[in-house]
C-alpha cells in the first residue's frame, strides 16, 4: 500500500536518522497518521528515546501502558513493556513475562552484549509461545494497537514483540441468520482469529492458505483472503487480491463495505457474493474452488465467485437426503418466482386480461372488488409498503416488542383495511403469500433483491398488463444472464449449460452421485471422490446370515 | 481468469429508454380496465322484435354488489343479476346502446349463453345475429347456443335455487347434458362450423320453461334443427337427440332403459364408452351410408329380479343394449329424412371420401338424403353388473 502526505516525516528520517518528537506532535494535531508512514522510522538503541517516539504516536492515553521495568539485578538492565489495556491477557502479561523478567532473569546470563541479551530474552527468558522481534517502528505500532506487548531493551536496537492478545470476545454461537435444522451449530464471531480456527478445524489440509492484508488507513482492519491451494484457480485468487489491494478507505466495518467496492457489477440490484455466517458454508465453497474473503470484526465472511442458483441453496439441502433437498430445492425456486412476479401477475390479469380468469373466480374477486376506492395497481403498492414498513419494524423491534407488531400488523392491516374497505381480502391473501414466499430465500441478499425488483414490475403490471410483466421478466433475464462474479457467469451451470453440474441445480444429487466438482470453478481438479460409491450391501444369501 | 465483460454503460441505457418510450407507443390493442368498472355480461337473449325492423336484445350482467361478502358491504335485497333490455339495428348497437342504462361497460369475456326464442329462430333465423358474437374480441366462441321454445329473456329470469345466475345456471345444466344424452351442448364455434358446411344441418340445444307445482322452471331437452340458411326448422324429442348423439360420435355418457329378458320390469344399462363412424360407401353407382357404432354399458341398476349369473340372460341383456342404440339412431334418422336436414353429417363424410362424386350430388343433396340408404352396426359390451350380481328377490320371484 502506497500513503501519501507523508513527505514532512520522510525528510525528517531521512535527514538524520533521529526521530524528532515535535514533529509527530504537530503532524497528528494537524492530519490523520497512520503507522505505514512511520516505516522508514527503525528503532534506536537508546530505549527513552523509542518510548518518546512510541508515546507521541500512540498519544498520551489511558489504555496505554508503558511498564518500565529493570532486568536482572546488577547492572541493572532499563527496558519497559508497551501495551494497550484490555487488548491483551493481563494473567499471561503477569505471569509469563513480568514474572519471568523481573524475577527469574539471573545478571550473569545477561551479560553486557545487547546482542547476547536479546538472544536469552528470546530462547529463554520469555515463557510465551508467539514471539517475534523487529526494527521496524510501524510494525510495533501496529502490534501494539492490535493488542500485542512490545518489549524493548536499553541498547538493543530492536523490539521483542509478544502476543498475547485477549480482548473480550463473543463466545461462539449459532448464527441467527442462517439457522438450520440439521448441521452445525456454530457461527463465526467477530475476531479473525477464531474465525480462522474454525475453518481450520473443518479443513486440515496444508492447501488450505490464508493471504492477510490490512485494509482500512484508520481502523486497519485485518483482511484474509482463504483459498484451498492447488483447487482454487490462481487467477481467481490472484483478481481477488488486487481488487482488495485498490481499496483505500478509512475504515472497514463490516464486510458490507468490501463487497461494493470488489463487486463486477456495481449498478447491478443482484448480489455478486455470497456472505455467510457458517463455517460449513465456507468450507463447502473452498472445496468447490472458491475463495473466501474474512475480515476482522464481523461474523460475514464473503465468499465468490457467486453464481445465482447457489443463492437458492442451503448447506442443509446437503445434509438431510436428496429426496428432501431436491425437493425443498424446487419449492425454493417456486417461491423465488412467485414472490417476484405474483403481485404484479395479480394486478395484470385483474385489470387487463378478466378473460383469463374462470368465471366464478372472476365473480368472486370482482364482488370483493366492489366498491373499494383504489385501483388495483395503487391497492397492491400500498399493501406492498405497508407490509415492507410492517417487516422493518419487526426486524429492528427488541425480540419482545416484535410479537406486538406482527399482532397489530395482522389485525389492523389484514382485517381492519378489509373490513372497512380499502383493501380486497384477496389483495391481503396474494401480498402475505408473496411475503412468506421470499421468507423462504436462504440469501438474505437475494431476498433484498427481490422485494425491490418487485415494484417496478408492479408498475409494469399496472401499465400494460401480461406484456409489461413479461417485457419486465425479460430485461431482468438480460441483465441476469450479461453479468458476472469474478469472471464467473451469473447463470453459470444453466447458461452456459454444464451437464454434470445439473446435479446441483435441478436436483440435489446424491453424495455418492456428485463426483465432480462444479465445471466452472473446479477445472483444475475435477473429481471430487472416487466414482461408483452407491452402497451396494450384500445380498443376504451370499453373506450367508439368518 | 476471463477477461470481465465491460460494456457501455451509456449505450444500455439509451437502449433501455428508447425501449420504454417504444413501449408505450407500440403497445397496440391494450386496454386498461378496473374489474370494478366491468359489467360482467353472461348471457345475451333474442326475442321477435316489437317493431318490424330492429333488434331487441336482453343482456344479463352481474349484479356484484349483492354477491359481495356481507363483511364488506350490507345485504342489498335485490337479485344477484340484472337484465338490461335495449334495442337497436344491429347487435353491436345493441350493446352500445346499453351504456345508456348501465354505468359500467359491458364485458363479453365471460358470457355463457345466447338464446334465441323459437319464433324469432324460425322466421328470421339466427344468422345476422351470430356476427358480432364471431367477430368482435371479447366474446368467446365456446358460448352456448340454444333455443327457447317460449320468450327467450324469460330464460334469463329463472332463477335457481342452487345457482343464483341464471345464465351460468343454463350453462351448468348444458353441461350436465351429459349424463343424460337427451340434449345437445352445441357451442358458437360448432354451430358456425355446421353453417359453413355444404350439408350439414346446425342445430342448437332446446330449452322450454315446464309448470311445477306453479312454479317455472327451465328444462333442458331435446334439439333444435337448422337449415342452410340458419333459420329454425324444426325440433328432435329427447330419444331422437340421443339417437343423433350416438351416430355422430358425441354421446358422452347416459342411461338406456330396455325391458328385462323376461318383460317383468325394467333395467337401466349405463353407457360407459361409444365411439360411431359414419362410412359412406358407393357400390354400382349406389351410395349407402353405414354407421359403425361400439358401445360398452354396464348394468346400472334393475326394477325387478334379474340373474346375471346366467349367461344366457346376460347376452339377451346386451341385445337389448343394442337393439336400443338402433332403435334411437333410426328415430333420429326418420326424423331428419322428414325434415329433410341431414343433422349427422352424411354429406361431409361423402365429401370426404369420394370427392368427385359429391361434386355430382351437391345440388341434390336435399332430395337425395331423405332416400338414403342407411346400415347400422351396432356392436355392444356389457362390462359389469357393478357391486351386485343378483337384485334382493322377493319370495314370489325366482
Amino acid at each position: 500500500m502506497i500513503f501519501r502526505g507523508m513527505k514532512r516525516l520522510k525528510n525528517i528520517s531521512e535527514k538524520d536518522g533521529k526521530i524528532n518528537n515535535g514533529n509527530i506532535s504537530e503532524l497528528l494535531n494537524n492530519e490523520i497518521l497512520t503507522p505505514e508512514q512511520v516505516k522508514d522510522v527503525r528503532v534506536s538503541s537508546a530505549l527513552e528515546e523509542n518510548l518518546c517516539f512510541l508515546q507521541d504516536l500512540l498519544g498520551h492515553n489511558k489504555d496505554v501502558i508503558i511498564r518500565r521495568i529493570l532486568l536482572g539485578t546488577s547492572p541493572h538492565i532499563a527496558s519497559a513493556l508497551i501495551y494497550i489495556e484490555g487488548l491483551v491477557d493481563k494473567a499471561i502479561l503477569n505471569n509469563n513475562i513480568m514474572k519471568s523478567l523481573m524475577i527469574e532473569i539471573h545478571e550473569e546470563s545477561c551479560g553486557s552484549d545487547p546482542r547476547h541479551l536479546r538472544e536469552y530474552l528470546l530462547k529463554t527468558a520469555l515463557t510465551v509461545s508467539n514471539l517475534k522481534n523487529t526494527h521496524q517502528m510501524n510494525e510495533i505500532a501496529i502490534s501494539i494497537l492490535s493488542g500485542d506487548v512490545v518489549l524493548m531493551v536499553e541498547g538493543v536496537d530492536d523490539a521483542v514483540i509478544i502476543n498475547i492478545r485477549g480482548h473480550k470476545e463473543k463466545a461462539i454461537s449459532e448464527p441467527e441468520s442462517e439457522v438450520l435444522v440439521r448441521g452445525p451449530r456454530e457461527g463465526f464471531t467477530e475476531t479473525l482469529e477464531t474465525n480462522i480456527s474454525l475453518v481450520r478445524r473443518k479443513l486440515k489440509s496444508p492447501n488450505l492458505s490464508f493471504d492477510d492484508m490490512l485494509i482500512g488507513k484508520i481502523t486497519l482492519t485485518e483482511v484474509s483472503v482463504v483459498y484451498l491451494k492447488g483447487l482454487a484457480s490462481p487467477d481467481l485468487v490472484e483478481e481477488v487480491k488486487q481488487r482488495l489491494q485498490r481499496i483505500e478507505i478509512d475504515g472497514i466495518l463490516e464486510s458490507g463495505y468490501l463487497e461494493e467496492f470488489i463487486e463486477d457489477n456495481p449498478y447491478s440490484p443482484f448480489p455478486q457474493m455470497h456472505h455467510t455466517e457458517r463455517p460449513d458454508r465456507i468450507v463447502a465453497g473452498l472445496l468447490e474452488g472458491r475463495v473466501a474473503i474474512m475480515t476482522d470484526g464481523t461474523p460475514f465472511v464473503l465468499m465468490v465467485p457467486a453464481e445465482i442458483t447457489s443463492f437458492l441453496t442451503s448447506p442443509e439441502d446437503y445434509y438431510e437426503r436428496y429426496y428432501l433437498g431436491t425437493l425443498i430445492l424446487w419449492v425454493r425456486y417456486i417461491s423465488f418466482g412467485i414472490s417476484l412476479v405474483l403481485p404484479s401477475f395479480y394486478i395484470a390479469i385483474t385489470t387487463f386480461h378478466q378473460e383469463m380468469i374462470p368465471t366464478r373466480l372472476l365473480i368472486s374477486i370482482a364482488s370483493y372488488r366492489q366498491g373499494l376506492p383504489f385501483s388495483t395497481l395503487l391497492e397492491a403498492l400500498l399493501m406492498e409498503l405497508t407490509f415492507e414498513v410492517l417487516r422493518e419494524a419487526g426486524t429492528r423491534l427488541p425480540r419482545a416488542v416484535g410479537q406486538a407488531v406482527s399482532i397489530v400488523g395482522a389485525l389492523v392491516i389484514g382485517q381492519a383495511a378489509v373490513q372497512a374497505g380499502i383493501v380486497s381480502p384477496l389483495m391481503v391473501i396474494i401480498v402475505a403469500f408473496t411475503g412468506i414466499a421470499s421468507f423462504t430465500n436462504p440469501s438474505y441478499n437475494l431476498g433484498i433483491t427481490m422485494r425491490f425488483l418487485r415494484f417496478p414490475l408492479m408498475f409494469l403490471a399496472g401499465m400494460l398488463g401480461l406484456f409489461g410483466v413479461m417485457f419486465g421478466i425479460v430485461m431482468i433475464h438480460i441483465h441476469v444472464a450479461q453479468i458476472r462474479s469474478f469472471g464467473l457467469p451469473y447463470l453459470s451451470s444453466l447458461s452456459p449449460l454444464h451437464w454434470s453440474d445439473l446435479k446441483d441445480v435441478l436436483v440435489r444429487g446424491p453424495w455418492w452421485s456428485m463426483d465432480t466438482r462444479p465445471r466452472e470453478l473446479g477445472e483444475r481438479n475435477r473429481r471430487r471422490q472416487v466414482p461408483g460409491l452407491k452402497p451396494s450391501p450384500p445380498r443376504a444369501d451370499k453373506v450367508g446370515g439368518n | 481468469m476471463r477477461i470481465l465483460h465491460s460494456y457501455g454503460k451509456f449505450t444500455t441505457i439509451k437502449v433501455i429508454s428508447l425501449v420504454l418510450i417504444l413501449m408505450f407507443a407500440l403497445g397496440g390493442c391494450w386496454d386498461r380496465n378496473e374489474l370494478s368498472s366491468l359489467a360482467i355480461a353472461t348471457g345475451a337473449a333474442f326475442d321477435k322484435p316489437q317493431s318490424k325492423v330492429g333488434i331487441d336484445m336482453t343482456t344479463q350482467v352481474i349484479n356484484l354488489d349483492t354477491l359481495a361478502p356481507v363483511a364488506v358491504h350490507s345485504t342489498i335485497a335485490a337479485p344477484p343479476y340484472w337484465n338490461i333490455k335495449t334495442t337497436g339495428q344491429t347487435v353491436f348497437d345493441c350493446i352500445r346502446n346499453a351504456s345508456q342504462q348501465s354505468t359500467h361497460k359491458l364485458y363479453w369475456a365471460h358470457n355463457q349463453i345466447i338464446v334465441f326464442s323459437e319464433d324469432l329462430a324460425r322466421e328470421s333465423g339466427v344468422r345476422q345475429y351470430l356476427d358480432f358474437f364471431l367477430r368482435d374480441a371479447e366474446p368467446r366462441v365456446s358460448t352456448w347456443v340454444l333455443v327457447s321454445k317460449g320468450k327467450a329473456s324469460d330464460i334469463l329470469e329463472m332463477e335457481s335455487k342452487l345457482e343464483p345466475i341464471p345464465a351460468v345456471n343454463i350453462a351448468s345444466l348444458i353441461e350436465n347434458r351429459k349424463y343424460t344424452g337427451k340434449a345437445s351442448a352445441v357451442d358458437l364455434y360448432e354451430f358456425s362450423n355446421r353453417m359453413l358446411s355444404e350439408a350439414t344441418a346446425p342445430v342448437m340445444s332446446l330449452i322450454e320453461l315446464v309448470d311445477e307445482n306453479d312454479e317455472k322452471i327451465p328444462l333442458l331437452s331435446g334439439t333444435a334443427v337448422f337449415n342452410q340458411d340458419g333459420k329454425m326448422i324444426g325440433t328432435l324429442n329427447e330419444l331422437e337427440t340421443r339417437g343423433m348423439l350416438l351416430a355422430i360420435d358425441q354421446f358422452e355418457s347416459g342411461l338406456l332403459v330396455v325391458e328385462a329378458p323376461d318383460s317383468k320390469g325394467q333395467l337401466g344399462i349405463e353407457i360407459l364408452n361409444s365411439s360411431a363412424k359414419i362410412k359412406p360407401q358407393i357400390s354400382d353407382g349406389r351410395l349407402k351410408i353405414k354407421i359403425d357404432i361400439k358401445v360398452s354399458g354396464s348394468l346400472g341398476d334393475a326394477n325387478c329380479y334379474v340373474d346375471v349369473l346366467d349367461e344366457n340372460t346376460w347376452n339377451s341383456i346386451n341385445q337389448r343394449q343394442a337393439e336400443a342404440i338402433r332403435r334411437d339412431i333410426l328415430l333420429s334418422l326418420k326424423q331428419a329424412r322428414t325434415l329433410k336436414a341431414d343433422i349427422f353429417g352424411f354429406g361431409d363424410a361423402v365429401y370426404k371420401k369420394y370427392p368427385q362424386e359429391w361434386k355430382k350430388m351437391k345440388p341434390d343433396w336435399e332430395e337425395i338424403f331423405p332416400s338414403l340408404e342407411v346400415e347400422i352396426e351396432a356392436q355392444t359390451t356389457l362390462v359389469r353388473p357393478n357391486m351386485i350380481l343378483q337384485s334382493i328377490k322377493g319370495k314370489k320371484e325366482g
